[in-house]
């Protein structure tokens, strides 16, 4: 039997055709670890479960990865703020490395008690800092970044499409219009790939840029890309992640693989 | 693919609220996470849903009704044609293909619970559906349906004598042997509640 999904970035439902005829590859967003999962929270991936039930039972196989996000969420979901991680740790005087343990557990536990089906790769993004670094470098040699005093920004302006996903026209969007916290930015809606960090910064890394840390979207960009190949089929998340997550994520993949408007635009 | 937002009594879920509630909270108030799991199912993802502890009772209560539904069929030996098997199958599969109508969905599972004849076939169909759900659709309700074996049920009668003998010694003796065993008694207002460990 046919199978109809709907498709956020078309807006209408569509017949799901995958891209290997038995294996369906499905990215999730998944939780920053920073503290307890709400309810809220749960109804994202008790419908991520329903999802992956749904498939299994029309005979697919699956290959989905899921992240657990422990470094680079700012408090704002913007390039503002405090990282989430940082400021748990401090409040609870914990490490960041023990507030994500401690939540980790916690999540899959809440997992387990609904019977959520496990996605078959769960991947933390401090396990992957090299990676992202690699997929920056690659976005800046195919000229899609460029570098300024505090991070490393993706210009949207490189990108035909940007804010197709959530319906952002850039062309009304004026310079200043957003709070500007970094005057060196090209266009209002630039986002940091890679933020240098501030001396008293907990977690940071060498890197080519110095001591840093990655900004939130690329690392989904990065371990969709390492697991699940350049073009993957479903892309699942709760609605809040629509207007800056995904539409980041979608430019920096199409940025790293230089196609533009191609099979991309499908996966979602 | 992106799943709507919950609402926590018709508002948003918010700390300064005190509304942010986690599944933690569903077990300590008695009901399973799965009624939660349940009540996810009466909206479509693509929908908000409004959360209400009312609605979790209702959808604790659907989840104890279902089960017993499944039990039912179980039991039964009544004949059912395939076409009607091959009805219902047709009709789950249409919903959930559909942009994971599971509102549709259960109510294809409501048909089956309540069809009249009492058969194996439809107990099997369910548990086949529970693949999409996972609500442990084949666990029984409550504690008091807990197979327990003669040799827990003998010392159980011994404890309740005990008790109403006003033995408290051998009431706790009977209760650590118990635990041994790996039973749990819970003494509450309704009477002993026993759990396996």
């Amino acid at each position: 039997m046919k199978i109809y999904f709907y498709n956020t970035l078309t807006k209408t439902k569509e017949e799901f055709k995958p891209i290997e005829e038995n294996q369906v590859r499905i990215y999730t967003c998944g939780p920053t670890v920073y503290k307890d999962a709400s309810i809220g929270n749960m109804k994202s991936y008790i419908f991520m479960d329903n999802l992956r039930r749904v498939l299994k039972y029309n005979g697919y196989t699956l290959k989905h990865a899921m992240n657990i996000t422990d470094v680079g969420h700012l408090v704002s979901d913007g390039d503002e703020g405090e990282d989430k991680m940082v400021k748990a740790a401090e409040e609870e005087k914990k490490t960041p490395l023990e507030i994500a343990e401690f939540y980790t557990e916690k999540f899959l536990t809440d997992f387990d008690r609904l019977n959520i089906d496990r996605p078959e790769i769960i991947c933390k993004a401090t396990d992957h800092i090299k990676e992202m670094e690699e997929f920056v470098q690659k976005l800046l040699d195919n000229g899609y970044a460029y570098e300024t005093s505090t991070a490393i920004y993706f210009d949207v302006s490189k990108l035909d499409e940007y804010g197709l996903l959530s319906g952002i026209d850039l062309r009304n969007q004026k310079a200043g219009a957003r709070v500007e916290v970094d005057k060196e930015k090209r266009n209002p809606y630039d986002f940091a790939l890679w933020i240098k960090a501030p001396e008293n910064h907990i977690m940071k890394w060498e890197s080519p840029w110095g001591l840093c840390y990655p900004g939130w979207h690329i690392e989904c960009s990065t371990m969709s890309n390492k697991y699940l190949g350049e073009v993957f089929f479903i892309h699942s998340g709760g609605i809040d992640l629509v207007p800056t997550h995904h539409e980041n994520e979608i430019a920096q993949s199409k940025g790293c693989t230089r196609k533009n408007s191609s099979k991309i635009l499908d996966a979602l | 693919m992106h799943c709507e937002f919950l609402l926590i009594d018709g508002g948003k879920m918010s700390k300064s609220l005190g509304n942010t509630y986690l599944v933690q909270d569903i077990i300590d108030k008695g009901y399973e996470p799965l009624a939660f799991k349940m009540m996810c199912f009466t909206a479509h993802y693509r929908n908000k849903l409004n959360f209400t502890w009312d609605a979790l009772e209702s959808s604790q209560n659907s989840l104890n009704r279902l089960r017993e539904g499944y039990k039912k069929h179980s039991e039964g030996n009544e004949k059912i044609d395939d076409s009607i098997i091959e009805e219902y199958k047709n009709r789950f599969l249409e919903a959930i293909n559909d942009d994971l109508n599971m509102p549709v969905a259960m109510s294809v599972i409501w048909d089956v619970v309540k069809n009249p004849n009492k058969s194996k076939r439809l107990a099997e169909l369910l548990l086949d559906f529970d693949k999409v759900l996972g609500i442990d659709i084949q666990k029984s309700e409550g504690k008091k349906e807990l197979e327990l074996p003669q040799e827990i049920k003998t010392l159980i009668e011994q404890r309740k004598k005990a008790r109403e003998n006003k033995d408290w010694t051998l009431s706790d003796k009977i209760r650590d042997e118990l635990k041994e065993k790996g039973y749990i008694v819970k003494d509450t207002k309704e009477g002993m509640k026993i759990e396996k460990i």
